[in-house]
């Protein structure tokens, strides 16, 4: 994603560096933000707390130990989550007794839906879902690393990790019978 | 199902193809960007100064306990030196009555002035001083005449404002065996030397005045052992019990209120205290508090799901043979399912307690009450239960939750406690303690969580030193 000369010209502070660094990285941010932060008007502030943060911090980065990726992402889901703690986006935990709504029968696979049905589905899970899901799931954080980030325990994370799963299939077979009945006519 | 996230998986991670909005343009970022590091920056700077001030007080802290530590060790050492003294007053006090030792040299000029005309010495009454009693200017005024009589009167003290002989260790520092008035030879009149000279105001500040009295048999000597309301003290109290406790909660109730009840709790702690010679006290100690509380949760479930596996579907039988044969699988239920969740929840804190208060004693000398007010420290703390708290069952502990804060907690204290003396040294004690914390236990914006308890508490008392 970016060389190590970049890297070091950003740390003897070649403010063109930073612009490359920038537009190089803008994109993957983006991608990462609009995952994690549902209000579009936060977007913004939190990419360019997410670049000041990266500029002042770059000096840890090592990069004969690590993926300048990587290290971007870490930084970036943990601002984003930065949102979540300081209250500014409110937790919604949904409560044991709702979740528990499996409905039996066959679980069709997802090979016929969208990509825009995903990210509608995704974009529709209550935030505490979300937020485990995507850094589980797709992030591929410890459920012990998620109990830290988020300030609950590595079994609230599991238990939320489920019932997101549950929902999310719920919400597959809905799609999954309309397109069977849209079929079927 | 695991191959479906896959694929979401794939989906997400890889959807950086979004259009860039116009305003993540790097010319309509760049001043903000700048903006929110010099704010970091700032940050970052305050941080250091907030760990700046943790060091400070924990070295204070720290400081504090090696004074009280010493404090101790140079009581003990006064003990020794004032049950030597008090063998020598003994002595000596067979053959005459010891009527006032003064401090303040001052005082005893101002009234002398006032009352010349009432001493009372006997020629036999020779007033001496033992030189080295003092901590300075010995060899200056060692065994040097009273240059006039004036001087001599400024150095005793009026018949009328003698008062019982209590002792005042506190001047004194060395005093050898060989130096104390204690020879047999002095039969029922001891000898005071007063060292003296020219320039009083080198003089230590302990003046002995004596009168010449006829040998009395049954003179009470007082009781020096026992603590009064005119000497200093330095105790250690040993206490623990009982504690009743209020969470807290206040507006998240009844969140969580609702589900937890507060169990009976327990406390251990070893408290210093001095008490000056007016009956003022200081205490400061090391403490151990355990709160529990009780989490009971009853959820209602219409529709939960029970898996039965490995379960008898269908029972075929061989028409021809007889011959049954069992098909098996797993079945989905939807059963109504009430779930309940017992939890016993545990707050353990280290404390740092002091507090300034005041003492009385009774008249017997075998009670006293003492009275304190002051603030505690949280010094080390951790949490750990489980609660139903925005709509979730949630498990915590000192390094994982996500209500309270891990900040050093400061409490006010309220106590009082009464102690009955078994001898001279030991008392047993009884106890009272309230404390509320003054900070916020919640780090959620508008959420204030002040616990308070009240302690009952047993323990015993020992002086390490008197005087």
């Amino acid at each position: 994603m970016i060389d190590s000369s970049i890297i070091d010209q950003i740390i003897n502070k070649d403010n063109d560096a930073f612009k490359m660094m920038y537009q190089k990285c803008i994109r993957y941010v983006y991608s990462l933000v609009k995952r994690y932060v549902k209000n579009e008007s936060d977007h913004q502030d939190v990419i360019q707390e997410i670049f000041a943060r990266v500029f002042l911090s770059i000096k840890s980065f090592d990069t004969e130990k690590g993926d300048f990726k990587f290290w971007l992402r870490r930084l970036a889901i943990n601002q984003c989550l930065q949102l979540y703690r300081q209250g500014k986006s409110p937790k919604q935990f949904v409560p044991i007794e709702n979740a528990n709504e499996i409905e039996s029968g066959v679980v069709h696979a997802l090979d016929e839906l969208t990509k825009i049905d995903i990210q509608n589905n995704l974009s529709k899970m209550p935030e505490g879902y979300r937020q485990i899901f995507m850094l589980v799931v797709i992030d591929e954080y410890s459920h012990k690393e998620v109990g830290k980030l988020l300030n609950i325990t590595a079994e609230t994370s599991r238990s939320q990790l489920s019932r997101a799963k549950q929902w999310l299939q719920k919400k597959i077979i809905k799609i999954d019978k309309q397109k069977i009945s849209f079929h079927g006519i | 199902m695991e191959s479906n996230f896959d694929k979401i998986k794939k989906v997400m991670s890889e959807n950086t193809d979004n259009q860039l909005p116009p305003e993540l343009n790097w010319d309509n970022m760049e001043s903000g960007i700048l903006e929110k590091m010099s704010e970091l920056q700032a940050v970052q700077t305050q941080d250091s100064s907030g760990k700046n001030r943790k060091l400070l007080i924990f070295s204070l802290t720290l400081l504090a306990l090696i004074l009280i530590l010493n404090g101790i060790y140079f009581g003990k050492k006064l003990d020794v030196l004032a049950q030597n003294e008090n063998l020598s007053i003994e002595q000596a006090n067979e053959g005459f009555k010891i009527i006032s030792i003064n401090e303040k040299e001052e005082q005893l000029k101002e009234n002398s002035y006032k009352n010349d005309s009432v001493f009372q010495i006997t020629p036999l009454a020779e007033i001496n001083y033992f030189g080295n009693r003092f901590e300075t200017n010995t060899h200056q005024t060692n065994s040097r005449p009273f240059s006039n009589d004036l001087q001599k009167k400024d150095l005793l003290k009026p018949k009328a404002n003698i008062s019982l002989l209590t002792k005042r260790k506190k001047k004194r520092t060395n005093e050898s065996s060989s130096s104390a008035p204690n020879e047999k030879s002095i039969n029922s009149f001891p000898s005071f030397e007063l060292r003296t000279g020219e320039n009083l105001s080198f003089l230590p500040s302990i003046n002995f005045s004596v009168a010449n009295q006829p040998k009395q048999d049954n003179v009470p000597i007082p009781p020096l052992s026992i603590w009064n309301n005119s000497t200093n003290s330095y105790r250690l109290s040993l206490l623990g019990g009982v504690s009743f406790w209020n969470n807290g909660y206040g507006n998240t109730k009844p969140q969580r209120d609702e589900f937890e009840s507060n169990k009976l709790s327990y406390h251990a702690g070893l408290n210093y205290i001095h008490t000056s010679k007016n009956g003022f006290s200081f205490m400061i100690g090391i403490q151990y508090q355990q709160m529990e509380s009780r989490f009971d949760w009853t959820g209602i479930i219409p529709d939960y799901q029970l898996t039965l596996t490995d379960t008898i579907l269908e029972i075929s039988t061989d028409a021809f043979t007889g011959e049954q044969t069992e098909i098996r699988g797993d079945v989905n239920l939807s059963v109504y399912a009430e779930r309940k969740i017992r939890h016993f929840n545990r707050t353990r804190i280290f404390q740092i307690p002091f507090a300034v208060g005041k003492a009385w004693i009774s008249k017997s000398e075998k009670l006293q009450l003492d009275v304190l007010a002051g603030g505690s420290f949280n010094i080390m703390s951790n949490n750990a239960g489980r609660t139903f708290y925005q709509g979730e069952i949630q498990n915590y502990n000192s390094s994982s939750n996500n209500f309270l804060s891990k900040k050093m907690k400061f409490n006010t204290l309220l106590g009082g406690r009464l102690t009955y003396y078994l001898n001279s040294n030991l008392g047993i004690m009884t106890g009272f303690q309230f404390q509320k914390s003054i900070s916020n236990w919640s780090i959620e914006q508008d959420i204030k969580v002040r616990p308070s308890w009240v302690n009952l508490s047993l323990g015993l008392a020992y002086y390490i030193d008197k005087k």
